[in-house]
């Protein structure tokens, strides 16, 4: 391997270059302001804005939560609309139009509802998360897809019901856990 | 001798012409008479539903035809054959299939409670009145009798408050002309009246057009969850048609559309409807009891 | 139709077969997602979000199973004089076959061993992933038997099969010293995993068996179709089989249904065509996902192209949507898969020997 002078001072390159790589890993401050702030807090930026999205989320709903806490269920469906017209895309009126409606005893509406929610935010089905909702997923799922499937047996072939089922059959995928 | 390849070009191109031919719908035979139901105006009425019309007509290979009709002309109309389809609130449903024996096709959806919806009796946010008791000797104001939600529902809520709208309460009215039900709403909103029945799709549409705040009122109740509007077709049409109807009717999404005067236009936007389902003659039977209970058409008594 | 009974390379494809199946079943006991104790393409897709190569905040995580397969595989050859470098067989095509693995994997839901871990675990809808794997197989097959081949690999400079299994190494580092330009998932199926030395240790242990035994699921099914019960792979399948369905058995995973379950859609026809894919790709490169991982391990630079490809296919099913959920498969997904197939399909033409056929 070290046949000749230029070997050797290939090698004895690459072990200073080695030696100085690892005292600079070793010495280097842990302090992420000496590299790139941008690569070093990505992962810092990304736990802000969820903190932070979380955080609007509970102060922009928290009306709802309240009205739903006074058993007020029109009146949240209501304000739920009213949030829907600032935040058009927001999933999160989906999951809370999903508890309404499952209170209601609105099981079709109420498994649709979660279905669109947790399709865009998986976030309501992971416990780790803060805005898991599986408690209140699983129980819509489990009192809604016996009726369901109940119902479908007596009119096979309704595309309506199918649809619900579908959507059904997608939660309770989700809630069985998996990769995504 | 054709060779393989001219062989296999004959079969593509038969193909490509039989898919070419299929795509051009024709449009022949007698005419499909739809009836509407009126909400506020028959120009209204056939504004939103034109486009439905010529979606319909495409799919069934025939020429139909839209025709406003209000709603306490409709049963009489729809006995005389002056339509073989309709479209109506679901009290009429009940009725014209008491009455005239239509076939349920599909129901329509609009709002947050899909196919379904509910009647409301409303308060100001800041108005003493905290129950249905309270509304007696309290002026109120109702939408259209035959409106399933605007009145039927909330006149049965207070039958089983124990209230009886015609004697307990100080008076009720119902608001003339075109847009009733924002009348109702607006009656309470500008303190004409103590107490509105709303239907709750209409709160929400309000609500959503910012037209009234979610804050504005209280709930003193709301009704069961029933039916909304429907399509129904009379007995004497075709199996087959009717069919090819519900079909249609359940096949448009958000992004069907058709040509009118020269212009694309979503069939479901035009009309203000979300879709449709297909639904049981059973789940009316809730408008049924409201019905009897209320002493209304189809099982008015006098 | 009987294997050699008393042959000890049949068994030890056995014990790696078993050994697969069980540990793959209680990976996800220990942690790991349900029905994903080992998923190639997964960890794939987690490990590419890791090093930022998409920012799907729930899919970031340097899986330490893929670092055991390709370090264990590294050191077993290395330790039985199997280590050799080579290459040189068509790099390009084999790192787009790469990415195309992981596009077909992720519009299932899974690479071939997750597809018989779902399977064993009672789900239905792997059935037509099954049937597209073995449809891919055959016709792969039926390529390399009508002359369709990527070339001769030869021997190359020591150094150049040292690359992957350096680089995973380098991810080991990365995994234990946790820089702060690697991404981890605090929520999501990356989150979810078994703890990083247990993962670590049945990879290796894995990775050695399979380097030993050359054992995979797409050769398992490739050498069922050419030789059947002869074959000691598809006996291996076969122990497999039997481990994960007893291991899902006693741990209480078994869930026998076509819908609800974990991790799987059930449009069928996609299932289907994107097994296909993977199982037409392995026969032409050689291996399935962890087949691939194995051989770049034991020096092999063309599967360590295809790994670096499945990597970067790893961040574009995430970064273009391709990824298939509970959900079905996106429009991007299925373009992906078509895509591949017409891929494959163009280099089986360009890359056909037809004097040989």
């Amino acid at each position: 391997m070290f046949q000749d002078r230029f070997d050797r001072l290939l090698f004895a390159g690459l072990l200073l270059t080695v030696a100085v790589l690892a005292g600079l890993l070793i010495t280097a401050p842990i302090d992420a302001s000496h590299v790139s702030g941008r690569v070093m807090d990505r992962q810092l930026e990304q736990e802000m804005s969820y903190q932070a999205r979380i955080a609007f989320l509970t102060r922009r709903y928290q009306p709802v939560i309240v009205q739903l806490g006074q058993g007020a269920l029109p009146e949240a469906l209501l304000t739920l609309e009213e949030i829907s017209r600032d935040l058009p895309g927001e999933v999160h009126s989906d999951l809370l139009r999903g508890d309404v409606f499952f209170r209601m005893g609105q099981l079709d509406r109420a498994l649709t509802n979660l279905a669109v929610a947790v399709r865009q935010n998986p976030d309501y089905v992971d416990s780790a998360s803060p805005l898991n909702q599986r408690q209140l997923i699983d129980a819509v799922v489990s009192q809604g897809m016996p009726q369901l499937r109940d119902r479908l047996r007596a009119q096979p072939g309704n595309r309506s019901l199918e649809q619900v089922l579908k959507d059904g059959y997608y939660l309770q995928s989700r809630l069985a856990g998996g990769c995504e | 001798m054709p060779t393989r390849f001219t062989l296999i070009a004959i079969l593509v191109s038969l193909f490509v012409i039989m898919g070419v031919t299929g795509c051009d719908k024709t449009v022949s035979g007698p005419v499909v008479r739809i009836g509407y139901m009126n909400c506020n105006s028959a120009a209204e009425t056939l504004q939103r539903f034109k486009p439905l019309t010529a979606y319909l007509s495409e799919q069934l290979g025939r020429p139909c035809e839209a025709v406003p009709v209000d709603t306490q002309d409709f049963e009489e109309q729809f006995a005389a054959g002056a339509f073989d389809f309709g479209h109506f609130n679901s009290l009429l449903y009940i009725i014209l299939k008491e009455n005239q024996d239509v076939q349920l096709l599909a129901t329509e959806k609009r709002g947050q409670f899909g196919s379904s919806t509910a009647g409301a009796i409303i308060v100001r946010r800041d108005s003493s009145i905290q129950s249905l008791a309270d509304l007696r000797g309290k002026r109120m104001i109702y939408g259209p009798q035959l409106a399933p939600t605007g009145y039927l529902a909330q006149y049965n809520l207070m039958l089983d408050a124990g209230i009886d709208p015609e004697r307990d309460l100080d008076y009720y009215a119902i608001p003339r002309g075109s847009f009733k039900h924002e009348k109702v709403i607006y009656g309470v909103y500008f303190g004409a009246f103590d107490a509105a029945a709303a239907p709750v799709l209409d709160l929400e549409i309000m609500t959503r057009e910012g037209k009234i705040s979610a804050n504005d009122f209280r709930v003193l109740a709301q009704s069961e969850i029933i039916p909304y509007c429907t399509f129904g077709a009379a007995k004497n049409v075709d199996e087959e048609l009717a069919v090819k109807f519900r079909q249609a009717l359940l096949e448009l999404g958000p992004d069907t559309t058709v040509t009118i005067d020269g212009e694309q236009v979503k069939v479901l936007k035009a009309a203000w409807i979300d879709g449709f389902e297909q639904r049981e003659d059973r789940d009316y039977d809730l408008i049924r009891k409201m019905a009897r209970r209320a002493n209304m058409p189809p099982y008015q008594e006098f | 139709m009987s294997p050699n009974w008393t042959d000890r390379h049949f068994w030890l494809v056995v014990l790696a077969g078993s050994a697969l199946g069980v540990l793959g079943v209680l990976l996800a006991v220990w942690g790991n997602p349900q029905n994903s104790g080992i998923c190639v393409s997964c960890f794939v897709e987690n490990s590419a979000g890791a090093i930022g190569l998409h920012d799907n905040q729930r899919m970031q995580y340097l899986r330490p199973e893929l670092i055991g397969f390709v370090i264990g595989s590294a050191v077993c050859a290395v330790l039985f004089r199997e280590f050799r470098s080579r290459g040189g067989s068509a790099p390009l095509p084999r790192l787009i076959s790469g990415a195309f693995l992981i596009v077909g994997s992720a519009v299932f839901i899974g690479c071939p061993i997750k597809l018989f871990l779902r399977f064993t675990a009672g789900d239905l809808s792997a059935i037509a992933g099954i049937l597209g794997l073995v449809v891919g197989v055959w016709v792969g097959l039926q390529g390399l038997s009508h002359g369709v081949d990527l070339g001769r690999s030869r021997d190359e400079n020591p150094g150049s099969g040292l690359m992957v299994p350096a680089l995973f190494l380098l991810f080991l580092v990365f995994l234990f010293a946790r820089p702060a330009f690697i991404l981890f998932s605090e929520r999501g199926g990356a989150a979810q995993h078994a703890p990083a030395l247990i993962s670590l240790v049945v990879g290796l242990v894995l990775g050695a068996l399979a380097q030993r035994t050359r054992f995979c699921i797409t050769g398992s099914v490739r050498d069922g179709l050419l030789m059947g019960g002869r074959s000691p792979l598809i006996w291996g399948l076969g122990a497999f089989v039997l481990g994960a369905v007893v291991a899902n058995l006693t741990t209480g995973q078994f869930q026998l249904g076509l819908y609800g379950q974990p991790g799987a859609h059930t449009e069928h026809i996609w299932s289907f065509l994107g097994m296909l894919l993977v199982g037409w790709l392995s026969v032409l490169i050689g291996g399935c996902p962890f087949r691939q991982l194995v051989k770049a391990g034991e020096g092999d630079v063309d599967a360590g192209l295809a790994v670096v490809g499945m990597l970067l296919g790893g961040g574009i099913v995430q970064s273009w949507g391709m990824a298939a959920t509970a959900a079905g498969v996106s429009l991007p997904g299925k373009t992906a898969v078509l895509s591949g197939l017409v891929f494959i399909l163009g280099i089986s033409l360009l890359f056909r020997d037809r004097v040989r056929a």
